[in-house]
This record gives C-alpha cells, structure tokens and sequence, in this order.
C-alpha cells in the first residue's frame, strides 16, 4: 500500500505547516486541512487524531489540555523544535520532489 | 471484534481523554454543518459518517499513546540511571580514601583470579597442539602389580596385535622417542627425534607442508630406508626454509638420510619437542629384525586415535579383553600383562592439574574475601550515610529507587576495580609464568588471555558487584526513615547490618587463616625436600650428554674415545675432577632391568635401575660409600662386582652384611655379580619417593667397562661456578671430534632444584594469596571496629564522662574486636583440617594436619589481629566527652 504511505507522509507534512503559525486544537487542525488541502481529509476525517498522536509521539508535536474562546475544554497541539526541523527538511524535500514531476510532465506537454 | 473494548473506546483515563477530544471535534463539526443549514439531527449524522468509525479511530489513537508511554518509561529509568552514575563518581571523588580502598581491593582480587586463571586455561582448558586432541589416546603396555599398574612399553609384534584385534580405534601407531647427531654445514647438533610406525601421522591428522610423509613399507621394521622428514622449526634454523632440502642428503649419526618432507608449524611430534622423524625402517634408530619379532622386547609408545562414536570406557574394555587374550595366547610372554588406554590430555596434564586446582581454588577463596570485604566496606558506608537515605525515604523515594542507586555505586566501584584487575591479571599472569617450573608450564602453551578468561572474570564481577551492592542496599531501604531523622547515627538497621558485618569478618578471617595454614604447610613441605640430600654434593657439579654414534666408533674405540674425553676434561684449569657414565641423576636418562637373587626363581625378580660407572665416580660426585669399598681399577679386569645402594642393602640384607652377597643380573641363571660394597642412596629419579618400600626400584653399579653405553654423561667438578663450564666443556669436546654435539650441558644443581620447583610455586602462590587475604581480613576488621566506635560514640563519652579509664574503653574495642578474631580463627582451623587433605599430594615431610603449622599461623593470625584493632580502640579514647554529647 505505498498509496497510503504516501497519503501518510503528505498528511503529517500538512499537520505540521498547519501547526507551524500557532497551537491549535484537533478540530482547528482539521478545519484549516479541510479548507486549504484540497482533500485530504475526504475519506475519513478521523484520520486527523491517529496522525496527531503519532506526531507527538515522535517528539514534532506536544499538547496540552486548554480552553477554547466558547470557554470548552480541548486539546491544543503545538510544534517542537524538532517539529519544526522536520517540517522545513519535508518541505524542501516534497519542493524537490514536485520540481523535478513537473519537469518531467512539462517535458511531456512540450 | 469490535466490541472487545467497552463502548466508547478504551478504559481509563487515556482512553476517556482520547474519547473526549473527538466528541469535541464531532460537536464543533456538527455546529458547522448546522451552520451551513442542516438541521440538528442531520448535522450530527453528518459529522459522525465524515469522521470514520470512532471505535476503530479510538483504538487506534490508544495504541499510539501506549507506545508512548512505554518509551517514556525507558527514557525515565535511563536518565535516572545517568543521574546515579554521575553521583556514584561524584561519590567515589568525595571519600577518595574509601573508593581507593574499595578498588584496589575488588582489583587484587579480579586481578589474582584472572592471572592464575590464564594459566590454567592455558595449561588445562586449552586444547593440546593435535587435531581433534580429545579423541588421541596412548595405549600402553603395563603389568597388573599389587601395587597399581606398572606402565612399560609394548613390543613390536604387541603393537600390531593390538592394532589388528580391536574395534575402538580408527587408527594405531607405535613411536618411540630418541636422539641422533645432526652434523655437516652447521655444525653438529643433537637432535630430539622419533622413529616412528605406519599410521603415526595419519592418527594425528598431520599433512606434511613440504614433500611427504612415510610410505607403509618404510615404516615397517626392519628395513634400509634412509629417509627423514624435517619439523618446520628445524627446516627454517638448519636450512633457511630452502625448499631443495627435499633433492638433499643430510648426515645423521654420521650417516647420509634423504629428506622427503618437512611438516607443518608447531608439529613437534608427541614428544612436544621433537625435530626430526625416521621412520621404523630406517637402520639408523629403527629395530633390528630380532627386536622387531621379540614379543619380549617392550620399549614402543603406541599412540591411537578413538574411533567416532566409542567411549573412552569402550576402548578400555575392548583393550583389557585383547590384552587377556594375549595372555593366553603367550602365557609365559605376557604374564599379568594389561592394556591402558590414557587420554593424551591425561599423560600431558596428569602432575599439573591437581596443583592447579588448589590454586585455583586458594584464588576463588581471595575473590571470596575481596567480595566480603567490599560488601562489608559498602555497608558501612551505608550505615554511615544512614540520615542521607533517610531523608531520601521520606521524600518519597521508592525501595526500588534507592535499590537502584546502591547497585549503580557498586558496580561503578566494581567495574573500576574490573579494568585495574583486569590489567593486573595480565601483568600477574606474565610473572606467574615467569616463576612457574617448565613442569607445569609446557613449551607449546601460550599464555595470552583469551575470551574465555575475560567472560569468567567479568562474570565473576557482575556477581560480586551486585552482591556487595545488593546487601547494604537490602538493609538500607529496609530502614523506617523516622528514627533517623532525629539525628541519631545509629539508628534502625544498624543491629542487623552490625550482624552481618560481624559473619563477614568471621568469614574473612577464616579464610585468610585457610590460605595461610595450606602456605604453611606447603612451606614445610618445601624446606623438608631441601633438607633431603641427594646422595652427592651437586653444588659444583657440571653435567653434559654426548651419544658417540656406531659407525664412528666401534669396538674398543668407544672405550678409547670416552676416556680421552675424561682425561682432557680433567686437565681443564679449574676443574678438580671429572667422570662419565651410562646416567647421571636426576637427568632423566636411568634405564630400568632385573636382578635376581641368589637361587630365586624367575617369579621373583626385581626390577632396578643400573647405572654404569667407572672407579672415580663416587668420588667425583661425592658419594660416600657406607659399606664394603667403591669398585676399583683393579675391577676393569674382573667386571663381576657391583657396589649396590643402601637402600638395596636394607630390604633385601637386614640382617646380614650385603657385601660378599651375589646377585644374578637380567636371569636367574644369568652373570653372577658379587657385591663388594654398599653406597650411600642416591637420588637418581625424584627426591622424595621412600627408597627402601617395595615399589620402589633400587640402583646398582657396575663398571662401564662391562657395559658400555654410546649415550655417556659426563659429570665434571670445578672449583668454582660450574655455570661457567659450558663453553670449556663444548671447546674440548669439540677439539676431539667436532661431529660430537654436546648436550644437555648444565649445572647438576639446576636438575636438583627442578625437583623442587613444583612445590616451590606452591609455596610462593599460597604464600602470597594468603598475605594478600590476611590483608584484606585486616581492612575488614578495622573497617568494623571503626564504624563501632562511631556509632557507639556517645556510649563511650558517657562512659569517659563518668570517669572510666582510656584503658578500660581500650578494652572494650579491642575485645570487640578479638571476639570476632577468635571466632574467624575457630572456624578457619575447622575448615583447614578439612580441606587440607586436598594437598596431600603436594605434602612431604608434613602432615596435612600438622599441630605446629595450625598453632604458629593461629598465633600470627591474631597478632595481625590485635594490631588491627589498636588503632579504632586509641580513637575511642580519644572521644571528647562534651564535644560528642553536644553535637548528636
């Protein structure tokens, strides 16, 4: 299934610039992943929180129990720096990666 | 499946925090959805089939959060791991004076352990030079005495029924061992060699590295093969590896050998020395044809090989049916004739490892007491340091923890110990070889420590680390942290640990005194063997070998040769005599035969040692003769006489005068030879075996001139320093005939103290790893007493401040002290008298049970003793009243 190692490692690339301004909370997370990536969330939503705790687990992510502006208890997740590390190590790697598809696909158009 | 879990996820608090974040995401998305215009009900249905199956998400979450945890565990025990090392160095830097004690106790004893375990390894564990050396075997020809078998050799035609009537063994090979005279380009040499039979490299797996070995027929006795094949060692010295060596004749015995191989390195034959093979076909060592068919002719070693799947005990069976058939077969031939069959590893190690396992076991003692001591110096440290863990306790540190934190301290303390031991071990093991006698240490041995000596060392440490570890921390953490922290040193747990410090010491002292009484005895075992004369005044004796080979010297040119070779030796300045023989004592080179008594029947023999002597012998070697008179020149013409040993005299003349007696030599009816005197014992074999008991074989001499031997000891007196004679000796030989190598040349004095080295080493091990325990008792009873007279400080102060005398709280300490001394020295004299049976076979002249050697070491045990406690008795008296009332 390298489709799905794939999908993995976007997802965690796209917690983690998410992250990147401020700590958000699960549903923030998901909210702003929903809105600005084009669907990765599509199939089931819920792989937000499995991939949240395995970030954090790995040391890019920590959380801590806080308040909403609604006043609501939630968890709120934010970048290590570690975390931070390995998101501009993953970026330039995926802008290399994607570099070097579009030159093969602007090659092909031509 | 899914169920497995109870509704809503996993239980616990990780599970409802989990459940918790996503019903927050579910509520905030649902208000979303509301938002954008569906009803309440829709919104939550909506929410709900976008997330996922929560179950398995849940799950899932709880899984990753596990695996968290888990790791961070690990990671809190590693750093609370890191922080007590840090302070167990920290530690070892504040009280320098007990760390350095600590150490260099656990190192002498990791260091004692691993020197004298190098060399056992290396001389008892490690394999022999052969191939598959646990399957080699001798058979060897013996007769079946009274007294246990007495090992002879085997005859040719013995050796081939042996080898066609068994099973057991893949293959068999007779060898005898020998010299010949190597001469030409080099100059001459003597060689150690072996002439051996068919099979003889084949039984040992040996492939020969140049050329190649011996073809059946050359083998076989008797026969004119000229042929010889080189060990490497010989090749690279005599003929600098030249590989022509093979197209080339060399001269042996004055007689050109072809060489048809050399073998491979470190093969030096059974013998462990030998540099030169012939095989039994070769006229130049091998049989002549009447001694190849004399079944009655036993002089072969027979060397075999267990074939796969017998035991040992097999073979000896099959070989002791075989052996009852000859018997049968050759009644008169091979009366009470048997068969043994002796692992190799049995022959080469048989004197060695009985001593070594004492040693062995004397150096298990030392680490016992290195690991008592340690144990007992941790503990009172740990009592010592009673408020700090106190305070620990009652800040909530667990009896896990504070169990971690002792055993972190000593196995730092330990592995510091481990690598200055270790490096001790390496240095130790050097000097140990060094002293030991080439008896126990044999050529082929090299002493490197391997692998094995590093895992039974480390393993030896982890143990002892965690043991002296284990119990201060055991008694420590038992500790209520209440009574402490009021302030009092001693406290809860001090009586118990007080308890067991006392059995350490007990035991330590013990043990010293169980080293010390088997140094004492192996002492007095040492000075009894030097207190035996050998029979002659060895002091300024100089000794050499020559073999005057055959085709040099025949007939009456032997006679003329040997004693032109005396006459030049005593002109040399600086030599007051000098005389040969057919053997010299203690040289190994004694041959056995039988005599007979006067009208004795051929059951009644008895077997003796001859040695062949000319008129001056006694006098040059200062033997006195007790009876009768030394044989004469006047005997030369009439050989018929013998001066015989008083041993000799004794058993078989008690009552009567030997001389004028007659004895018969080699037959009942054989030459009469009648004895014209007695002489003083000499000890020709070992110094120590009884002279006069029945299984020993008595000596006699007769004239050389009667039996002249080819192998001539020459034994030469000098004034001064006979070490000095060697190159004389060699210079005048040489002027006589420079293809006659001299050999074995050295001081006769150096043979006499050979016999004595094996119990020497003894001594001197037992000797040093009986003051190294002593020490370490020592440090173990003042370490004691020490940490009494702390804690009983205020005892003592109000003692004083009532008025008691310095001398009365002297008293008192060092009777503490003593009482413990004592009960060490009970115990130790117990365990002495057990075990020092396992030396018996090391004991001459010295009961193992021996009242002086128990009561001079009891006696010196407590002097060290008392001295210990002198110096934690002047510090209790020196205890300030005021100053120890007011600070507790």
């Amino acid at each position: 299934m390298s489709g799905s190692d794939l999908f993995t490692g976007t997802l965690d690339l796209l917690i983690l610039r998410v992250l990147r301004e401020r700590p958000l909370h699960g549903y923030a997370v998901g909210k702003q992943l929903r809105e600005t990536s084009d669907g990765v969330l599509d199939v089931e939503e819920g792989a937000l929180y499995p991939a949240l705790h395995r970030l954090e687990r790995k040391g890019w992510l920590c959380s801590e129990w806080g308040r909403t502006e609604t006043n609501r208890r939630a968890k709120f997740y934010r970048l290590t720096p570690e975390g931070r590390q390995q998101l501009e190590a993953e970026t330039e790697r995926w802008s290399d990666f994607s570099q070097a598809v579009q030159a093969v696909l602007g090659g092909l158009g031509r | 499946m899914r169920r497995e879990l109870p509704p809503g996820g996993p239980a616990g608090d990780s599970g409802r925090e989990v459940r918790e974040e996503i019903d927050f995401y579910l509520d905030e998305r649902a208000k979303e959805l509301e938002a954008a215009g569906l009803s309440p009900e829709e919104a939550r249905r909506e929410a709900a089939r976008a997330f996922g199956d929560v179950d398995r998400i849940a799950r899932r979450v709880h899984r990753i959060r596990r695996r968290r945890e888990r790791e961070e565990g690990v990671r809190k025990v590693t750093g609370s791991i890191v922080r007590d090392l840090r302070m167990a160095f920290r530690g070892l830097g504040k009280h320098p004076g007990f760390s350095a004690v600590v150490i260099g106790t656990l190192a002498l004893g990791i260091g004692a352990v691993t020197a004298v375990f190098t060399v056992v390894n290396a001389t008892l564990l490690r394999a022999l030079p052969f191939d598959d050396a646990d399957r080699l075997v001798f058979v060897q020809g013996a007769y079946d005495a009274s007294d246990g078998p007495a090992i002879r050799g085997a005859s040719i035609p013995e050796a081939a029924d042996w080898e066609q009537m068994s099973r057991s063994f893949e293959a068999m090979a007779p060898v005898d061992n020998t010299s010949v005279n190597l001469t030409g380009d080099g100059g001459a040499e003597r060689l150690s060699a072996q002439q051996v039979g068919e099979g003889f490299f084949p039984v040992l797996r040996v492939e020969p590295l140049l050329g190649r070995t011996f073809t059946p027929e050359e083998a076989t006795p008797p026969g004119d093969h000229r042929v010889a094949v080189l060990s490497e060692a010989l090749w690279t010295r005599r003929y600098a590896r030249d590989r022509g060596v093979l197209e080339r004749t060399i001269e042996l015995n004055g007689e050109p050998v072809q060489v048809v191989g050399v073998l491979p390195e470190g093969f030096r034959g059974t013998s462990l020395q030998a540099d030169i093979w012939l095989p039994m076909g070769n006229p130049l060592v091998g049989p002549s044809a009447d001694r190849s068919q004399n079944r009655g002719s036993r002089w072969l070693g027979v060397v075999a090989r267990l074939a796969p799947d017998v035991a040992l005990e097999q073979a000896r069976e099959e070989m002791a049916e075989i052996a009852a058939r000859l018997e049968e077969l050759h009644p008169r031939m091979n009366e009470d004739r048997i068969a043994l069959v002796t692992p190799f590893r049995d022959v080469y190690m048989g004197s060695t490892d009985t001593l070594f396992l004492v040693v062995l076991g004397a150096t298990g003692l030392l680490l016992v007491i290195a690991g008592a001591n340690v144990a007992n110096l941790l503990l009172v440290r740990a009592l010592g340091r009673g408020g700090e863990i106190r305070v620990r306790k009652a800040l909530g540190a667990g009896r896990a923890r504070l169990l971690g934190k002792f055993l972190i301290e000593s196995l730092t303390l330990t592995g510091l110990g481990a690598v200055l031991g270790l490096g001790l071990g390496v240095a130790g093991s050097r000097a140990l070889a060094a002293v030991m006698p080439p008896s126990l240490l044999p050529a082929y041995v090299e002493l490197t420590p391997d692998l094995t000596v590093f895992l039974v060392a480390a393993g030896l440490l982890a143990v002892t680390g965690i043991l002296a570890g284990l119990a201060p921390a055991l008694l420590a953490s038992g500790a209520d942290p209440a009574p402490g922290l009021r302030g009092e040193g001693g406290g809860t747990g001090a009586g118990r640990s007080s308890r067991l410090q006392s059995a350490l010491v007990v035991g330590e002292v013990a043990l010293a005194l169980l080293l010390l009484v088997g140094a004492g005895l192996m002492t007095r075992s040492f000075r009894a063997q030097l207190a035996v004369s050998p029979g002659f005044d060895a002091e300024e004796l100089f000794a050499f070998r020559v073999t005057l080979p055959a085709d040099s010297y025949e007939g009456d040119a032997l006679q003329t040769a040997v004693r032109e070779i005396d006459r030049r030796l005593e002109a040399v300045p600086g030599v007051s005599g000098a005389t040969f023989g057919s053997d010299a004592p203690l040289r190994g080179s004694s041959s056995a035969s039988y005599i007979y008594l006067e009208g004795a029947s051929a059951e009644d023999r008895i077997r003796f040692y001859i040695h062949r002597v000319p008129p001056d012998w006694f006098e040059t070697l200062g033997t006195r003769i007790v009876q009768g008179r030394a044989l004469a020149v006047s005997d030369l013409e009439n050989p018929n006489v013998t001066v015989i040993g008083r041993a000799l005299a004794e058993r078989f003349f008690p009552n009567e005068s030997a001389v004028g007696q007659s004895l018969r030599l080699f037959r009942p009816e054989g030459d009469r030879i009648q004895i014209v005197g007695v002489a003083e014992d000499v000890r020709y074999r070992d110094l120590t075996s009884d002279l006069t008991a029945a299984e020993d074989d008595p000596d006699i001499y007769v004239t050389w001139d009667s039996l002249p031997s080819r192998t001539v000891e020459f034994v030469v007196r000098a004034e001064a320093n006979p070490a000095r004679l060697e190159a004389t000796v060699r210079d005048v030989v040489g002027a006589f005939d420079p293809e006659l190598p001299v050999y074995l040349a050295q001081p006769l004095d150096r043979n006499l103290r050979g016999q004595t080295a094996q119990t020497r080493f003894g001594t001197l091990l037992l000797g040093g790893f009986g003051a190294l325990a002593t020490f370490l008792a020592v440090i173990g009873l003042y370490g004691v007493l020490s940490f009494t007279v702390d804690r009983r400080r205020r005892e003592i102060a109000v003692r004083m401040a009532v008025g008691a005398e310095a001398s009365s709280v002297r008293t008192l300490v060092v009777g503490g002290g003593l009482k413990l001394a004592l009960s060490g020295l009970l115990l130790g004299l117990v365990a002495s008298v057990l075990a020092s049976r396992s030396l018996e076979a090391f004991l001459y002249g010295v009961q193992p049970v021996d009242i002086r050697t128990y009561g001079a070491v009891a006696l010196l045990m407590l002097a060290v003793a008392v001295s210990a406690t002198w110096l934690p008795a002047l510090r209790a008296t020196r205890i300030d009243p005021q100053k120890a009332l007011k600070v507790e």
